[in-house]
């Protein structure tokens, strides 16, 4: 070799060696595997926390069906969301971090509904991801184009007769759900919730704004008070199907000044709420006992001990009356109805 | 099961409704008609109990008289041509191989019986609805679904056991915790703003 050439060689090792040797730690930095099916779900309830956007959606729920806007901000001031419904009346929900309204200007009612201060709207913390494991079996499904995203499939079928189906259709770029299914015990969809378009990205909070300003006193806005610390808690679950456990429980006051103690209770992705109350007669309209249901949601309520337990989820009705019947008075304290 | 004539001929018009088969100008004719004669309301139930024995879905828990006076009452409520036209099409997927009418006159049909049914949950007022008892669900095995069960849209008949009035706040306290709440925010409270009657409620 000539001398020019052998500088220029060693030029070129000397530029192309440490390219080549860091070119196979690259490569095992970068995964060939593809997100198992699990990893999409964290990724899912991941994303929801932090993307901000607007669309329309239709969601169907036992036999009705409503198309709605909704407008949702995640910034540094915490999380609003906006939906108006597009059929009927223009009702509104609106949500400013931890308070939800109706408005519902046919019946000119706003309705206000608040968690504790101190708790948001429940976030699935990464060990509830990994019970959803024990009791549903997760599966990748297809690809599949909705409102002009691409999205990946997951399917959550049951393990036992004591939950719903799921299947989840996350966009592949953000993780962002863009449409859900549930499905009962029978395979049939209960309930469908799909994005009809969609743009996920900055959103101008001008389209937060309700269109309701400035209500009359013609208006009427029912607010249960907020609810409390549970300090004795009479009642515990003796037994429950499997994979659920207490997540969270308080008090609260509903309209007629009614206390209800208040346990949630999940799997790790389908809840359950039970409440219990003094069974009085202050109740107009007392909820009819035994199973009800709503599309996904299913009711059981039952009497025991002088008390009205009343058991509310998205769950099968074995699973709910499963529920009701796992209750009992906790024999060691005693709590005054 | 009250007496049904079958022979009539709006009774096979009442009965096509509730299968799905008129035309958005025929099924309006026939909510017409359901709204101001109370023996066409009873006929329109038994259709569906029959239609809910075949499928194996149970009984129901309407009270038929207080429903008819309340049809009787509001003919506004019967929005037939606009609920006919709802975007069920959005979701092909509920039923494989349904025509999208036959969909939305299901659709039609359920929203005039469950809208009804349903109470306004968040108005807070009595309504005029006679207090139901819901009927316990009973274990459901499944019928041999023919081919021709394109009644229903949607699978699940809730109208069936409507959800009386006094469980509005344990739903709407439930809502904050329901299950895909943590990915949909407030998109469940959806569920709970049915529609509201045309005149306001004291």
């Amino acid at each position: 070799m000539s001398r020019p050439r052998r500088r220029t060689s060693h030029l070129l090792a000397a530029v192309l060696l440490p390219a080549f040797a860091a070119l196979p730690l690259q490569v095992s930095a970068q995964k060939p595997a593809a997100p198992s099916a699990f990893d999409w779900l964290q990724r899912l309830y991941q994303a929801t926390g932090k993307l901000s956007y607007a669309g329309t959606f239709v969601y169907q729920h036992g036999h009705q069906s409503e198309s709605s806007r909704i407008t949702r901000i995640v910034d540094h001031t915490g999380t609003q969301e906006r939906i108006e419904l597009l059929d009927g009346s223009p009702r509104e929900i609106i949500r400013i971090g931890d308070e939800v309204r109706a408005i519902l200007p046919a019946s000119m009612t706003v309705r206000v509904e608040r968690g504790a201060s101190t708790r948001p709207l429940l976030p699935m913390l990464p060990s509830q991801l990994t019970d959803i494991a024990s009791v549903y079996d997760i599966k990748k499904g297809e690809t599949e184009r909705i409102a002009g995203y691409q999205a990946q499939a997951i399917l959550l079928a049951p393990k036992d007769a004591m939950r719903y189906g799921h299947k989840f259709w996350a966009d592949v770029a953000t993780g962002m759900l863009l449409k859900a299914q549930t499905f009962d015990e029978r395979r049939e969809v209960v309930e469908q919730f799909m994005f009809t378009s969609l743009k996920i990205g900055q959103i101008p909070r001008t389209d937060l704004r309700s269109r309701f300003q400035n209500l009359g006193p013609d208006w009427r806005v029912e607010e249960a008070g907020p609810p409390g610390a549970s300090s004795e808690i009479p009642w515990v679950l003796k037994s429950a199907p499997p994979g659920f456990r207490k997540l969270t429980e308080m008090r609260r006051t509903f309209a007629g000044n009614v206390e209800v103690h208040h346990m949630v209770i999940s799997d790790g992705l389908a809840s359950i709420s039970v409440f219990i109350e003094p069974d009085g007669r202050n109740k107009p309209n007392p909820p009819p006992l035994g199973l009800s249901r709503q599309g996904a949601i299913n009711i059981f309520t039952r009497k025991v001990d002088n008390h009205m337990i009343t058991v509310v989820g998205e769950a099968p009705g074995a699973c709910v009356e499963a529920i009701a019947a796992g209750l009992a008075p906790r024999t060691t304290a005693l709590a005054k109805p | 099961m009250p007496n049904v004539a079958m022979t009539h001929s709006s009774d096979d018009r009442i009965s096509a409704l509730a299968d799905g088969e008129l035309s958005e100008n025929e099924a309006s004719a026939v909510f017409a008609k359901i709204g101001v004669d109370a023996g066409a309301v009873a006929r329109w139930d038994s259709y569906h109990l029959i239609g809910d024995v075949l499928r194996g879905t149970g009984a129901a828990g309407i009270d038929r008289a207080a429903f008819a006076a309340r049809l009787a009452a509001e003919p506004a409520i019967i929005a037939a041509p606009r609920r006919a036209r709802a975007p069920i099409v959005a979701a092909p997927s509920l039923r494989s191989g349904r025509t999208w009418l036959s969909a939305a006159a299901g659709i039609a049909a359920a929203a005039l019986v469950g809208w009804v049914a349903l109470p306004n949950f968040w108005s807070g007022a009595t309504g005029t609805l006679a207090q139901t008892a819901a009927a316990p669900m009973t274990p459901i095995k499944p019928a041999a679904m023919t081919a021709s069960t394109t009644a229903t849209a949607a699978p699940v008949r809730p109208a069936v056991v409507p959800i009386a009035h006094g469980v509005d706040d344990y739903l709407l306290a439930h809502q904050r915790y329901s299950s895909t709440s943590a990915m949909q925010g407030a998109v469940p409270y959806v569920r709970l703003v049915t529609e509201e009657a045309k005149e306001p409620r004291q």
